[in-house]
């Protein structure tokens, strides 16, 4: 039960991030809010397929059909990181060498429980979003800049943490109640979801008063 | 009646148009050939993969189908991209061409398959099933066109929508083999009349074909 209501409020949150997130499309019609768009909509169809699926049958999918979903918002949260940076695509600094170490240990670790083409596909997506952030905030303190991207990196790498917060609690933690602190942990993550929707919208607001200003 | 003799039936003609139209005209007539054989090919492809994973015909139609048809209506879409490298223009009205091939071929095999439970439940599947198809079309050949001219977008967001189109036709099976299904078949339909209506309201800063200055040059690669 406990499952089905903290489902509810998490595709609530998105719901209303997908359509704000469209509204935005429809008056801006740019390439940002089309990927948070499809960022939001991908998590979205995953976690109605999630919901569905236990409201129905009274079981979860047994195949990788809704992590899919989940994936691909990885992919377009990078993909938007990405081009609000206007950066280069990929810039190597030793430091980073140590997310693939991390993503990809932590991948072997939940081959116990999981599927390994899940694991590898989580595994590669997780590298890329926390490499584009973490590279994001390592720009902003090389420079000394603190703007609404370098908000939006740190939600992002919160967002992260909290995934994977979630995958290792799964492994560890079973039961449908409040005790189990995959359901709060949830709830966070939702907040997250709701506040990288703002720091957007405030990042964009940003960059056309700027482009006014010229 | 098997699959394969209504394949050919509805085939047929169409592969005579191929060898009798040129251009725009054949090129069309490929892809809703391409679209029917790739119906075709994706029930040979989940029967294998359900029989192989023991999935039962539920599981088989909410959690591999999906996959399997949305891989198989956008593998030759794939290849003509790669390959014959199209005109940006040509791509929107290709992909709904391979849908609605793929669509009137699904549509036509479970009438056969299941019969007809009178005219409304088959208008509202056949109109929910093309609905589902073309929004899946349009959400990868308009979000294609919009990420066109980034080479990582383009890269990238191929496989990120293809997943996106996955995502939605699974919550549309599911929901289309419960007892809501009627939901299952709208979602589409409200789906598809929305973007008409969002692509009727130009917004004042485009130009006449929708897009706004600058939008698909941005280079960030």
């Amino acid at each position: 039960m406990i499952e089905k209501i903290d489902n509810t409020i998490q595709l609530a949150g998105l719901l209303l991030c997908f359509a704000l997130s469209l509204v935005q499309l429809i008056r801006k019609r740019n390439m940002t809010w089309e990927l948070m768009s499809l960022f939001y909509g991908g998590f979205l169809f995953g976690e109605l397929y999630w919901l569905l699926y236990l409201l129905l049958y009274d079981e979860t999918p047994r195949f990788i059909t809704p992590d899919m979903a989940w994936y691909v918002s990885y992919l377009f949260l990078f993909l938007a990181l990405q081009y609000l940076s206007g950066e280069r695509f990929f810039k190597f600094r030793p430091v980073y060498a140590l997310i693939p170490v991390f993503t990809v240990g932590m991948c072997v670790f939940f081959m116990q429980w999981g599927d390994y083409v899940s694991n590898i596909l989580a595994a590669g997506f997780m590298t890329a979003l926390i490499y584009r952030a973490g590279r994001g905030l390592d720009e902003r303190r090389k420079s000394g800049v603190r703007d609404h991207y370098r908000t939006l990196c740190l939600l992002t790498l919160l967002y992260c943490a909290l995934e994977y917060a979630l995958w290792i609690i799964s492994c560890f933690w079973m039961g449908d109640s409040l005790l189990n602190p995959y359901f709060w942990v949830d709830l966070i993550l939702t907040v997250i979801l709701v506040a990288i929707f703002f720091t957007v919208l405030k990042l964009e607001m940003q960059k056309e008063e700027k482009e006014s200003a010229v | 009646m098997s699959m394969e003799y209504l394949y050919f039936c509805l085939a047929a003609p169409i592969a005579v148009a191929i060898l009798c139209l040129e251009d725009r005209g054949k090129q069309t007539m490929d892809f809703l050939f391409a679209g029917m054989t790739g119906c075709l090919l994706s029930r040979y492809i989940t029967d294998f993969v359900a029989v192989r994973y023991a999935a039962n015909a539920m599981v088989a139609a909410v959690e591999i189908a999906p996959v399997v048809e949305e891989g198989f209506k956008f593998l030759p879409f794939l290849v003509y991209l790669l390959i014959f490298k199209p005109k940006k223009e040509w791509i929107t009205g290709d992909m709904f061409a391979l849908a609605l091939g793929f669509a009137t071929f699904e549509n036509v095999w479970n009438l056969v398959e299941n019969g007809g439970a009178g005219i409304f439940p088959i208008l509202l599947r056949g109109l929910g099933v093309g609905a589902m198809h073309v929004v899946c079309a349009s959400l990868i050949s308009i979000g294609l066109l919009s990420m066109w001219d980034s080479f990582y977008l383009r890269v990238l967001g191929t496989v990120g929508l293809f997943l996106t189109s996955v995502a939605y036709h699974a919550v549309y099976n599911l929901l289309v083999l419960s007892r809501f299904s009627w939901i299952g078949h709208l979602i589409p339909l409200v789906t598809m009349i929305s973007v008409l209506l969002i692509r009727s309201s130009k917004n004042p800063g485009t130009d006449e074909k929708g897009n706004s200055p600058g939008t698909s040059t941005r280079e960030h690669a």
